[in-house]
């Protein structure tokens, strides 16, 4: 595959910022485009590399990188006389950082006095440079011609995309430092007083930091993303730390999957819908074995085995979907959003940064009961949802790429899953078929075992439903001498109505 | 001439889409033939929703470049995740076309991370 294809990056700037308009200097002799070009390197290895070991260093380096961009942005040719709105992100985002370091200032407490980050040192380094060199010739630039104004704008981007990963990356360091401090705590038997900030960890110095730099996140971001203007009118992430959280993503997502169910819709889409629902059901086992932990569920020899046939099928329908879903296919953005919040709100209480975290940590994990009572809604819910998606194997021009179906429809006859061709060895999907890389009819093996796989999901969904209810109900008795958050949570969970269950396979 | 094109951007979005969705395909593969609660189902998904943004930067009728199927299937997750994002370096992210490139990257960086610390 051709993938190298760097060449087109310096085509961007080379207006603006070439070796021909800016003379090399003894000290660097890059472009500014190529210094914007590594801060954003640069940028990327901290994002990919960071841990929470790092949380102090890389809060303490954070507001001179800002200083710093400030300073380029400001340097910028063609900057227009009195308030321009253009700017109003970077003097946002520079007011945010200044307030971070007055507040660094002396101070005793985590993260105190200590070393910065040479990774963001770097970066800040590399943002002074390049306002040196736009001080010293930017005034020949003639900023009014369209490739100059275009080439600084690319600049302001690259300037903002910079800032935006890095304070997604000191936000993911303070994440993962509230983890870490947590847990040692544990293991040593001492109490932790828990900030309830954004994050199931954010212990009380480090919440109020993951919501300043959250703040500063989601001003690049906005800046970005073009939607500056709604976060300053209010729009905003919605708080992490909101122990329904997880159950808002869950009823989003019935409602944005049955409004898609409801038109015609690409394999691309129900692959996402499947896959999604084995992550539910996956996650649910983790939240119900963490439950039993905690005493918030009562042990079950059925629940979790039920869950994870209903986990098992939905899977194995999804890889049947996905042998229709072509490279490249769209997905409808409602629902890749709200699968993208499913993920998230599943993550942020099952999860240790990358890894599953352990029954019993998550067991002490603030918003487990109301986390737990959502799930098993979901649950619930998925019996229904697996009619619907069976309803879509029985549309007549479906079509798949030739290749993984004449695949599919071979080992499915060889496992005795679809029923032997009588005539013997039978090619499914032309050669030429293959070789051209065409969508093709679903051969019949295929067709007979997307329908099998369907109703082995409604199967496996309803027995899940089946527990999951008693279990439901049994948790809104167990709720008044636990939790009293739960209490009301799960009283609301049970007080609605039921989705209609189907009575058992459709054929 | 499609001017985004003219410098490659759309052949390198879709090299993108296709390493990405070749990496979810084989995190799934794995992920079926673990336990129903493996993390790989998780990692699966947010691979295979990188793809659909990466999907989504491009134009309607635009056909993805030829690939050698078997040359991808070589690959590790984590060789594809790092290939896809090293394609997004260039990205002219300022283009109101890719207004979403720059949360790509963020995604890319933090699957990344993810599937380092599963091994990979």
């Amino acid at each position: 595959m051709a993938t190298d294809l760097r060449l087109a990056f310096a085509d961007i700037d080379e207006e603006l910022f070439d070796v021909d308009r800016i003379p090399m200097t003894s000290h660097d002799v890059r472009s500014v485009g190529e210094m914007l070009f590594d801060v954003d390197y640069l940028a990327r290895q901290l994002l990919m590399d960071v841990d929470g070991d790092a949380a102090g260093t890389l809060l303490r380096s954070w507001p001179t990188m800002v200083a710093a961009a400030e300073d380029l942005w400001a340097s910028l040719p063609g900057r227009r006389p009195g308030v321009d709105e253009r700017d109003r992100p970077i003097t946002s985002l520079a007011a945010q950082a200044a307030t971070i370091e007055t507040s660094l200032s002396g101070r005793v407490a985590w993260p105190g006095q200590g070393p910065t980050s040479p990774r963001i040192d770097q970066m800040t380094q590399t943002l002074v440079n390049a306002t040196a060199l736009v001080r010293r010739y930017g005034a020949e630039i003639p900023h009014e011609q369209p490739d100059a104004h275009r080439d600084l704008e690319a600049a302001r981007t690259r300037i903002m995309h910079g800032l935006y990963l890095t304070a997604h990356a000191v936000n993911v360091a303070l994440h993962d430092h509230g983890r870490d401090r947590v847990t040692d705590a544990r293991s040593s038997g001492r109490r932790i007083h828990l900030a309830h900030h954004h994050s199931p960890y954010a212990i009380a110095p480090t919440g109020v930091w993951i919501d300043r730099m959250s703040a500063c996140e989601i001003t690049a971001r906005g800046y970005l993303t073009d939607r500056f203007a709604q976060a300053l009118a209010g729009e905003a992430m919605r708080p992490v730390d909101d122990p329904g959280r997880l159950a808002q993503a869950l009823a989003n997502w019935d409602i944005q999957t049955h409004r898609a169910l409801a038109r015609h819709l690409e394999p691309s889409n129900i692959l996402l819908i499947t896959r999604t629902q084995g992550l539910i059901a996956g996650a649910s086992m983790v939240l119900v074995d963490a439950a039993s932990v905690a005493g918030v569920l009562e042990r079950s020899e059925r629940l979790v085995p039920a869950i994870a046939e209903a986990g098992r099928s939905w899977s194995n329908l999804a890889s049947r979907w996905g042998d229709l879903a072509p490279p490249g296919a769209r997905i409808e953005e409602p629902l890749a959003r709200a699968a993208a919040e499913v993920r998230a709100a599943y993550r942020q209480i099952t999860h240790d940064t990358t890894t599953l975290a352990s029954p019993e940590a998550i067991a002490g994990r603030p918003g487990l009961p109301q986390a737990v009572a959502a799930t098993l809604r979901a649950i619930e819910a998925g019996s229904e949802l697996a009619v619907v998606v069976a309803e879509k194997a029985d549309a007549p021009d479906l079509t798949g790429p030739a290749r993984a179906l004449s695949r599919r429809a071979h080992n499915d006859v060889e496992a005795g899953l679809a029923t032997p061709p009588a005539e013997g060895d039978v090619v499914w999907v032309s050669p030429t078929d293959i070789l051209n890389k065409r969508l093709v009819p679903l051969p019949p093996p295929v067709a007979e075992t997307l329908r099998a796989a369907s109703d082995a999901t409604i199967d496996a969904t309803s027995s899940a439903s089946a527990v999951a209810t008693l279990h439901c109900g049994e948790h809104a008795v167990a709720t008044p001498d636990g939790d009293p958050g739960l209490g009301s949570a799960a009283a609301l969970e049970v007080g609605r109505p039921p989705f209609p269950r189907p009575a058992g396979p459709r054929r | 001439m499609d001017t985004l094109n003219a410098d490659g951007t759309w052949d390198r979005l879709g090299s993108i889409a296709l390493l990405l969705h070749q990496a979810a395909t084989q995190l799934w593969s794995e992920a079926d033939q673990s336990a129903a609660d493996s993390p790989l189902h998780d990692l699966g998904l947010g691979v295979y929703l990188a793809h659909s943004r990466a999907s989504a930067l491009l134009p309607d009728d635009y056909e993805l470049p030829d690939v050698d199927a078997d040359d991808l299937e070589e690959r590790t997750p984590l060789q594809l995740l790092t290939e896809a994002e090293d394609l997004t370096r260039p990205l002219p992210l300022h283009r109101p076309d890719l207004v979403h490139g720059s949360q790509l990257v963020v995604d890319l960086c933090d699957l990344i991370r993810e599937a380092r610390g599963l091994g990979y």
